[in-house]
């Protein structure tokens, strides 16, 4: 009995460090960055320090989103490239532009959102023709890119009332069904992705202005987002005062479920959403006190308990003054980085600046966090 | 524009959301709009944050330094006029050197 008793005291004493992420040894997730002038830089998280260079075929990297089965990174370049990197070797396996393919001149194509099979991607596409005194510049248009083919196979007209002069400057997702594209503009536009029909569009928000991009679904991939599910900070309008309000939601892609929580009134800015590992915690940051380019504005770093939908701590940081922010694959740093060959990490419990982690090429895309098991 | 009249709805929403802007009564969640600066003349009309001046007229909202921001006005076109153009006429103008802030001597030197 008392070899129990002492065992249930010793588990007691034990169980709380156990639980405690920081006295976790660092998992080692990778961080894949584009930077200056065709390189993605792989960074172990664990050393801080750079262990590989992919050289890039077509073009200075200008966006990277991580493949629907994870084991990839689609990687689009300012040249009009695709490039497809293997996470495990570490190697271009795919390279080619959109430039040829039937297309008169010039594309521009800014992210791509994959299909379930990643054998697609979908993306948005304005082509450009070079005249002899003029450029034309076309619509914008919804494009599908097949992989195998190396070439746009399909584009699709806007609908009407989104013919603006840069189209969808907004996230996409595809449902884990592969059947519906999720552009995430004012409000959640739904298509059907056989014939490119709206079918379906939840309205979230009354935006300040035409064209102001009011919903934030954040810049790349969250390594710890659930599969077919996003999770994002959201600006909406009050029904009953039409007073702007920001809140946290979660969508579900295979059945359009949308819950919204309302936290407080809109203020001017803020980044996208990232989770922690296991999605209690939040962080993102607010800038106020001005919108983001202007130097009289603040910058803090928000943090939100995800199950009560409650803001649970904040605190100031000096920033520059331009940057991207994201979080560490196991939730314990902070990046801050972007306009320059540098980032800065914190750490996401006390905030205090831990080191500079400064780079041979300036940064051109926003970072990839992948996880070990991704 | 004291020669233009609106003729439609639209039209009107616009004239009442400039002259809203003008107005000196603002929602309590808004606050009063502060005048705004006076640009230098010759800068361009896109701040964000500006090449010579921020969105306030000074120079505290620029990137510091100023090298950080160059390779992005660059690939983008984002200042044609200040830096040169990627996607045209200078594809190749800072192939030398992989980061602004240190290598900026490596920068190619072209005339438009």
């Amino acid at each position: 009995m008392r070899t129990i008793l002492k065992a249930l005291l010793l588990t007691m004493l034990v169980l709380p460090a156990a639980f405690d992420a920081s006295a976790q040894p660092r998992t080692g997730g990778l961080l894949f960055l584009g930077t200056w002038p065709r390189v993605i830089l792989v960074i172990d998280e664990a050393q801080g320090r750079v262990i590989d260079q992919v050289q890039l075929q077509t073009g200075t990297p200008r966006d990277l989103t991580l493949s629907y089965d994870r084991k990839k990174v689609y990687v689009t370049t300012w040249n009009n490239g695709i490039e497809v990197i293997d996470i495990a070797t570490r190697k271009v396996i795919n390279a080619f532009t959109l430039s040829g393919g039937g297309l008169p001149a010039r594309t521009s194509a800014a992210g791509v959102t994959p299909d379930p099979t990643d054998q697609f991607l979908y993306t948005t596409i304005q082509v450009v023709d070079k005249k002899v005194d003029r450029f034309e510049v076309g619509k914008p248009k919804f494009a599908v890119v097949d992989l195998a083919q190396k070439k746009i196979t399909k584009t699709f007209e806007f609908p009407k009332e989104h013919e603006g002069p840069f189209g969808f400057a907004a996230g996409m997702r595809v449902s884990p069904d592969g059947k519906l594209l999720y552009v995430f503009k004012e409000d959640v536009l739904i298509f059907d992705l056989t014939e490119f029909k709206q079918v379906d569009k939840i309205e979230l928000s009354k935006p300040p202005h035409p064209g102001a991009l009011t919903v934030r679904l954040g810049g790349g991939d969250d390594p710890n987002e659930e599969p077919g599910v996003v999770t994002s900070v959201f600006n909406a309008t009050d029904p009953v005062v039409r007073r702007p309000i920001f809140g946290i939601a979660r969508l579900e892609l295979a059945t359009r479920k949308l819950d919204f929580t309302p936290v407080g009134p809109a203020i001017t800015g803020m980044t996208g959403l990232r989770l922690t590992p296991d999605r209690r915690t939040g962080y993102t940051v607010a800038y106020l006190g001005g919108n983001r380019v202007e130097p009289t504005r603040r910058t803090e770093f928000w943090v939100f308990d995800i199950a009560s939908h409650k803001l649970t701590k904040k605190h100031e940081f000096e920033s520059r003054s331009r940057f991207f922010f994201a979080l560490s694959s196991d939730g314990r740093q902070i990046y801050i980085y972007g306009a320059g060959p540098t980032i800065e990490v914190y750490d996401a419990q006390t905030f205090q600046m831990q080191r500079v982690l400064t780079f041979d090429g300036d940064i051109t895309t926003q970072m990839l966090v992948v996880r070990p098991s991704s | 524009m004291k020669h233009l009249k609106a003729v439609n709805r639209k039209a009107r929403r616009i004239e009442e959301y400039v002259a809203a802007e003008q107005g000196d009564v603002v929602a309590l969640q808004q606050g009063p709009q502060g005048p705004r600066p006076h640009y230098p003349a010759g800068c361009s009309l896109v701040f964000s944050p500006g090449w010579e001046v921020d969105v306030t007229g000074g120079t505290a909202g620029l990137c510091q330094p100023v090298e950080r921001d160059l390779y992005d006005c660059y690939i983008s076109c984002y200042w044609p006029a200040q830096v040169p153009d990627h996607l045209n006429n200078f594809p190749d103008w800072a192939g030398k050197c992989a980061n602004a802030t240190k290598d900026w001597r490596k920068i190619d030197l072209v005339f438009p």
